[in-house]
């Protein structure tokens, strides 16, 4: 099976500067030797607390940030290896939506020339041809056509984020990375808007790397799901692999705290003592260790590589080798 | 998630109908709400009429002596009296308005072009470049600006209109740089900054379409203050003889260069209290505007 994206040992680490003269005195492991690939057509997601670098991930991929090691093959291209021109066309068949639709959307253009700009950047089609594109994929996200000549500031959240998943359509691209695209949304519009990314990935057949923590908004579009703690990849499974038999002790607390919608079901919640630790001095062996409830000598002292379980199920534990 | 409904076509609710209004628009409306501002922008259109038809309003030359009439005082001839050696104060008044603004506009145009440039290509591109134009700006900001001013004036010799906007073109952009780079270097942590890079944008169509854009409120505001200020410069360089000539052009500046006569400062009054009076005027009502352009553009101020 061939896949759409494969990420290998991907590393970004921000150095921490201090004195007058810059010196780095240590750094930030954002993202630490995280693994992982995407199907075509299939929805990844990504879970962690807040600081755990999924975003970080999001956007190395997409080289927004510029990854300090690792590969990002797209298609059987390494993405770290093209030149800015090379990426500038890559980026095509990449796209992104972002958290925030407040800030992510430039305050002095009307929304046909934020959906318009990706085209007239790469240069496709004559400028009517462009408009009707605009209409199009104005009624494809569920926009009213008659908005075309307004500006982002006069639309409500829900709203701003379909003109975000708009602009990120325009370039009909393979991969859609979607970073907390509804974590500023109303309950209620998120339903919407996840439900219209639904409807968008059968029509255009989009792969979707789906950055979350709402854990239960995961489960409901994700086909297989990866957990991340402290800038690691801790396991990876397939929906069900993982929300049935989680094998991290760390997605199992995880789990324990999404609340369940029936007040006669009883449930053991896990809770983790202490706080995550700073990644700028993340504990040796297994990151998790001081954490987790059942941690043993070797987690403090090996890191743990993710072992396969059978089925697409991987995890990075000790208890499991 | 568990009520999702299967449309998810547009069930939001619907906004009332209004006229779409840009934030440019927005922002005028503000304005036209601030009475102070409101009053200097007409009061400054009413001097730049006045200056530009002086032609039309006046028969005198501003240059020509009249020796039958020196040191005239008011009259019916001679509205403001003449000055020393006979020429018509009212006329020379209405000359001078046009060299006070044209020196003011030109020079703020120039100082915002210069400081804005290189102060959105330092807070853009950041590391090395900006370092550079850093220090360049710190460096001319710890020179006094009139010395450096009196010194390059005297060093041209013959001081004409553009070499006066030349100087203070090339002294004054320093501050307009620091202001725009840090506006920029803000503007550039922007989440739709990284989304128009995401997209395929160039640096420089990210300079030009999305970071420009937003910081033009905070230029204009700047400029409008500068040409208050450069007015003020020049009215100041002329007032220590080191301005226009009076031989070749009147400017409110120089006609006011008379009143460092102690004769001329208690006995003829109407050599020099209309200039001064309108250099008042005019810088006052220009930073009427400017404070209304900043309110306007200011998005959270809530004062109305």
């Amino acid at each position: 099976m061939s896949y759409l994206l494969e990420v290998k040992g991907l590393c970004k680490h921000f150095p921490i500067k201090k004195g007058v003269l810059r010196k780095t005195v240590g750094l930030v492991k954002a993202v630490d030797q995280v693994s992982f690939y995407v199907k075509p057509g299939e929805t990844f997601g990504l879970v962690g607390e807040s600081g755990c670098g999924k975003s970080t991930t999001g956007r190395a991929i997409l080289r927004l940030i510029e990854p300090t090691s690792g590969q990002i093959y797209f298609e059987g291209e390494d993405i770290v290896k093209l030149s800015r021109t090379h990426l500038r066309k890559a980026r095509r068949d990449m796209q992104m939506v972002f958290q925030d639709p407040y800030a992510s959307l430039n305050p002095r253009m009307t929304v046909t020339e934020l959906i318009e700009e990706p085209l007239q950047v790469h240069g496709l089609y004559s400028t009517k041809e462009r408009r009707e594109k605009v209409f199009e994929l104005m009624e494809i996200v569920g926009l009213n056509r008659s908005y075309h000549d307004r500006y982002p500031h006069e639309f409500s959240g829900g709203q701003r984020q379909r003109i975000g998943i708009a602009r990120a359509l325009a370039l009909q691209p393979k991969l859609i990375i979607a970073d907390e695209p509804v974590s500023a949304l109303d309950v209620s519009i998120q339903s919407q808007v996840v439900n219209l990314m639904e409807d968008l990935q059968e029509e255009f057949n989009l792969s979707y790397i789906f950055i979350a923590h709402d854990l239960s908004v995961v489960r409901h579009i994700s086909d297989r799901v990866g957990v991340m703690y402290l800038g690691r990849m801790v396991e990876i499974g397939t929906k069900q692999e993982l929300y049935q038999e989680p094998a991290h002790p760390y997605t199992e607390a995880l789990l324990s705290a999404v609340p369940i919608p029936n007040p006669k079901a009883k449930r053991e919640r896990i809770v983790l003592k202490g706080d995550v630790p700073s990644p700028a001095n993340p504990p040796t062996g297994c990151a998790f260790h001081p954490r987790c409830p059942k941690a043993f000598e070797r987690c403090m002292q090996e890191r743990p590589e993710l072992i396969h379980l059978g089925g697409e199920h991987y995890v990075a534990c000790h208890l499991y080798g | 998630m568990q009520t999702a409904p299967t449309t998810s076509i547009s069930s939001e609710k619907e906004k009332p109908e209004k006229k779409q209004q840009s934030p440019w628009q927005l922002a005028l409306s503000r304005f036209m709400k601030n009475k102070l501002a409101v009053v200097g922008i007409i009061i400054l259109l009413l001097i730049v009429i006045f200056s530009i038809a002086a032609p039309m309003l006046s028969d005198f030359d501003p240059n020509k002596p009249d020796a039958y009439n020196t040191d005239a005082e008011p009259d019916d001839v001679h509205l403001l009296g003449t000055d020393e050696i006979g020429r018509d104060v009212l006329t020379r008044l209405l000359y001078g308005g046009r060299i006070s603004l044209l020196v003011g506009l030109t020079s703020s145009l120039m100082i915002v072009v210069i400081g804005g440039l290189l102060g959105a290509i330092a807070g853009y591109y950041g590391k090395w470049i900006d370092m550079i134009i850093m220090r360049i700006v710190d460096i001319l900001l710890v020179l006094p600006t009139l010395l450096l001013m009196l010194f390059v004036v005297t060093i041209m010799q013959k001081t004409t209109i553009w070499s006066l906007i030349l100087v203070f073109g090339l002294t004054a952009w320093p501050v307009t740089a620091r202001l725009v780079r840090g506006e920029v270097l803000s503007i550039r942590e922007r989440e739709f900054i990284l989304s128009a890079k995401s997209i395929g944008c160039s640096d420089f169509q990210i300079i030009f379409k999305h970071v420009i854009p937003n910081v033009l409120p905070t230029i204009i505001v700047n400029a409008t203050l500068l040409m208050a200020t450069m007015i003020l410069a020049e009215a100041g360089l002329a007032y220590l003889g080191f301005g226009v000539a009076p031989e070749i052009t009147p400017t409110w500046g120089n006609m006011l260069h008379s009143a460092s006569n102690v004769t001329v400062l208690t006995d003829q009054p109407w050599l020099w209290i209309p200039p001064g009076l309108l250099v008042v005027l005019t810088v006052l009502s220009i930073n009427f505007i400017g404070d209304g352009l900043r309110d306007a553009f200011d998005t959270k101020s809530t004062r109305r």
